[in-house]
Order: C-alpha cells, then sequence, then structure tokens
C-alpha cells in the first residue's frame, strides 16, 4: 500500500516529471493502486467542496484538478454529493460552551472596539468583489454582504459566466448572529432552491464569512433570497439577482 | 483516415477505428465478448484519468486517440502479450505530442471543450443525485450517507471495521453513484 501523502503528492504535482510518470505507469498496470489514486482524488475533491483543504491544497486543487471537462463532472458531482449528503453537525461540548461564555464576556468589550474598523474592511472587500471572480475549473467565486433581517443590504446582481460549473458565495457575516455552525437556504419566489449545512465560519482579513457552494444547474434568472439559519433560527438575508 | 487532427500534431491525418478494428481490439482484450468489453472500458477509464491528471484539456479524446493507435497496431498483425504496457506506453508518447502541440492548437481545443460542456449542462443535479442514491440497494445507500453524515471514526467502529476498511467501502459506493450520475458512460 502505497502512502496517502504520496497520492496526493501525485496528484498535486508535487512530485518531479521523470518520477510522475514512473508512478503513473505503477498505477496504470495495478488495480489496487488505481483505486488507491482514484479514493485519494476523490477525498481531494470532497474536501475541496467542503471548504476542509487548507488554502495551499484549495491552489493546487483548482491549478492541476480541474483542467478538462471529465475533471469538472467530478467536481461537480462532488458538489452535489455534498448538497445531497452534508458533513456532520459538530457536536457541542459544555465545557466548551462554558469557557466560551466566560470569554464572551471580555470579547464582547474587544469587539466593540474593533467593529468601527471591521466594517471598513468590509466596505473594502465589497468594493473589491464587484464580480464573480474565476478560481478554475468554472469555479467562481464572489462575496455577498447581508442585509440583516429587516432589509437594508442593496440587492447584488450577478451574471453568470457562460462556463460556470459551481458558484460560490462567501456569506459576510457581520450582520449574523455568532455560531459554530449555519445552514444557508437559497429560494427564489418563495420557493427552496437549495439548501447546505453545516457551514463553518472562516475568517480571513479580520472579516467573518461562511462559504456555500451552489451547482450552476439550480440557478436561473431572477431574484433570490439567500436565508442564513444557526440554531434553528435566521441569522441573516442576502439579497440578489442572478442572470444568466 | 479523417480530417488533419489539430490536438495530436499539425497535420498529420487521424487514423479512425472502424468496424474491423475494433473487432480486433476486443479480441485481442479477452476472448469473451462481455469480458473484452469490461476490459475495454476499465483501460479506458485509466487513459482518461491518466491524461486528466497530466493536466490534458481533452482527456477522453486522447485516450481514444491510444485506443485507436492500439488498435491498427494489432490490425498491423504486431504481436502485443501485455496490451496495459503497450497503451501506457502509447499513451506516454502522446503525452509528449500533446506538449508539444499544446501551446499551437489552444482554440481547437476549446472548442472541443465547449462541444462537451453543451452535452454534460445538466450533469450533475441534485434530483439525479437523489434519485441515484435512491437506486442503490439500502445496505450500501445507509453506508454511504452515514460515511458523508456522521463521524467516521465512530461509524468504523460501530461496523467493526477500521477507517480504512470503511473509506474503501464508501468510495466504491461513491464510484457507484459517479457511475449512476453519467449514465453509466464514466467511471471517476
Amino acid at each position: 500500500m502505497v502512502n496517502r501523502d504520496d497520492l496526493i503528492a501525485y496528484l498535486l504535482h508535487r512530485i518531479p516529471e521523470p518520477e510522475r510518470l514512473d508512478f503513473a505507469e505503477k498505477w496504470f498496470g495495478d488495480p489496487d493502486l488505481d483505486e488507491q489514486v482514484r479514493t485519494a482524488e476523490a477525498e481531494l475533491l470532497d474536501s475541496y467542496v467542503r471548504g476542509e483543504l487548507p488554502r495551499r491544497e484549495r491552489a493546487q486543487v483548482e491549478r492541476y484538478l480541474l483542467n478538462s471537462d471529465p475533471q469538472r463532472r467530478k467536481l461537480a458531482f462532488a458538489a452535489a454529493l455534498r448538497g445531497v449528503l452534508p458533513a456532520p453537525r459538530r457536536r457541542t461540548i459544555p465545557w466548551l460552551m462554558l469557557a466560551a461564555a466566560a470569554v464572551f464576556v471580555i470579547l464582547t468589550a474587544v469587539a466593540v472596539g474593533i467593529e468601527t474598523q471591521n466594517r471598513h474592511l468590509r466596505s473594502q472587500v465589497a468594493n473589491l468583489e464587484q464580480s464573480a471572480r474565476p478560481l478554475a475549473g468554472g469555479v467562481y467565486s464572489m462575496s455577498l454582504i447581508a442585509g440583516g433581517l429587516r432589509g437594508g443590504a442593496a440587492e447584488r446582481s450577478i451574471t453568470l459566466p457562460g462556463d460556470l460549473r459551481v458558484l460560490r458565495l462567501n456569506l459576510d457575516l457581520s450582520e449574523a448572529e455568532r455560531a459554530q455552525s449555519y445552514s444557508a437556504t437559497l429560494s427564489m419566489s418563495g420557493r427552496r432552491i437549495w439548501h447546505e449545512e453545516p457551514l463553518s465560519p472562516q475568517t480571513q482579513a479580520q472579516v467573518s464569512f461562511v462559504s456555500a457552494w451552489i451547482p450552476a444547474d439550480v440557478l436561473a434568472s431572477g431574484h433570490y433570497t439567500l436565508l442564513l439559519e444557526a440554531n434553528g433560527a435566521p441569522a441573516a438575508s442576502y439579497s440578489l439577482v442572478i442572470v444568466k | 483516415m479523417t480530417d488533419s487532427d489539430p490536438q495530436i500534431s499539425p497535420g498529420r491525418k487521424r487514423w479512425e477505428l472502424d468496424r474491423e478494428a475494433w473487432e480486433t481490439l476486443l479480441s485481442a482484450l479477452a476472448a469473451d465478448r462481455e469480458i473484452a468489453g469490461q476490459k475495454y472500458e476499465n483501460l479506458r477509464r485509466r487513459l482518461i484519468n491518466l491524461f486528466a491528471w497530466e493536466q490534458s484539456e481533452a482527456p477522453d479524446y486522447l485516450a481514444d486517440e491510444v485506443l485507436n493507435r492500439l488498435a491498427r497496431k494489432l490490425m498491423e498483425g504486431a504481436a502485443i502479450p501485455h496490451l496495459d504496457r503497450f497503451a501506457f506506453g502509447i499513451a506516454r508518447i502522446v503525452i509528449q505530442e500533446q506538449n508539444r502541440a499544446q501551446r499551437n492548437h489552444e482554440i481547437a481545443v476549446r472548442e472541443l471543450q465547449s462541444g462537451a460542456r453543451e452535452a454534460g449542462h445538466e450533469w450533475a443535479s441534485l434530483d439525479a443525485m437523489q434519485l441515484c442514491l435512491d437506486r442503490l440497494p439500502a445496505d450500501r445507500r445507509e453506508l454511504i450517507e452515514r460515511y458523508y453524515t456522521e463521524d467516521r471514526a465512530a461509524l468504523a467502529r460501530a461496523l467493526g471495521i477500521s477507517v480504512n476498511a470503511l473509506r474503501n467501502r464508501a468510495m466504491r459506493v461513491r464510484e457507484e453513484l459517479f457511475r449512476c450520475m453519467s449514465g453509466g458512460r464514466d467511471e471517476a
């Protein structure tokens, strides 16, 4: 059995070219090794669409594994699988909650101080990301600013590129109740189009957000509402217009 | 023969598989027709993965090119004891040819891809995935559902198997789902 790290190194082009083809010759003629490489690739793509890969590996997946239609079909499959079979909810550990409550009191004071700065940064992010940004292999990414549950944010219009396979929406959490995980429901005229959970919050450049991965084929032109929920209660709402 | 092939090398004619060559290739793979068909699909799937992981932009097209060349060799009367090894050797040459030709033929590749995209537009809908899940036998469906939605270490313990064995079982069901989504065309 080959070390899993070696399989990942092959798939993500971390080994020199002559050795790559030598390894390719091995798996090509060995059914067990062939299955191991396919398993490693499946797990990489599952982790990619579930947002579980470190940034470096994400970039390598986008660069080396999403270059062709068969590969993009594998990605779309992994995204659909995630839509039907989401990752497990994380169990809350009581002692952690108690500690978190104590820390919360302290952090609240600090948070008030940095909120002003965050608003400025979020504004900058929103200005920078005015359109869906291509990553690779028909995957596009863009950010949405929450309008709060009572509205308030401008409706965001997105023109979908022709080669879009998966749209990653980074949902700003500044107006959302803080939680360990969220669920996202995309609706059009009150009809549920897409649901995904759990979504784990991430923080970059002091901006907290969650990423929702939406296959292109569920998106038609029209007005959409994306409702973010935490612990079964509405946490934030986003409005967007899709143009195909 | 067909028109000049922009994928392989400029100005070169692409040799296409005819019925006789196809029969020769299948006979060389196995005496039993059904087994030969399975071996053909397996060989083609490995070739597609090989080209895809070498970053080819049209791996299925190149896989067919290798199979065409393999069939032609057989038609010419070549004795090939190890078809897999021989196919890999051809693939290696195709990878080198493709690397040389790639920069000059990006437009042709894009045209090929756009055609494939049209065909795969509705490919991975949630409804299709749900349908394929529903078609699975109950035990395999339960396994894949629990694999993706529960803690894997706890699930492996509950099933009395190692996490590795659990992963292997789940990945086989995943491939079954992928084949279902592909309408039996592809394998991961």
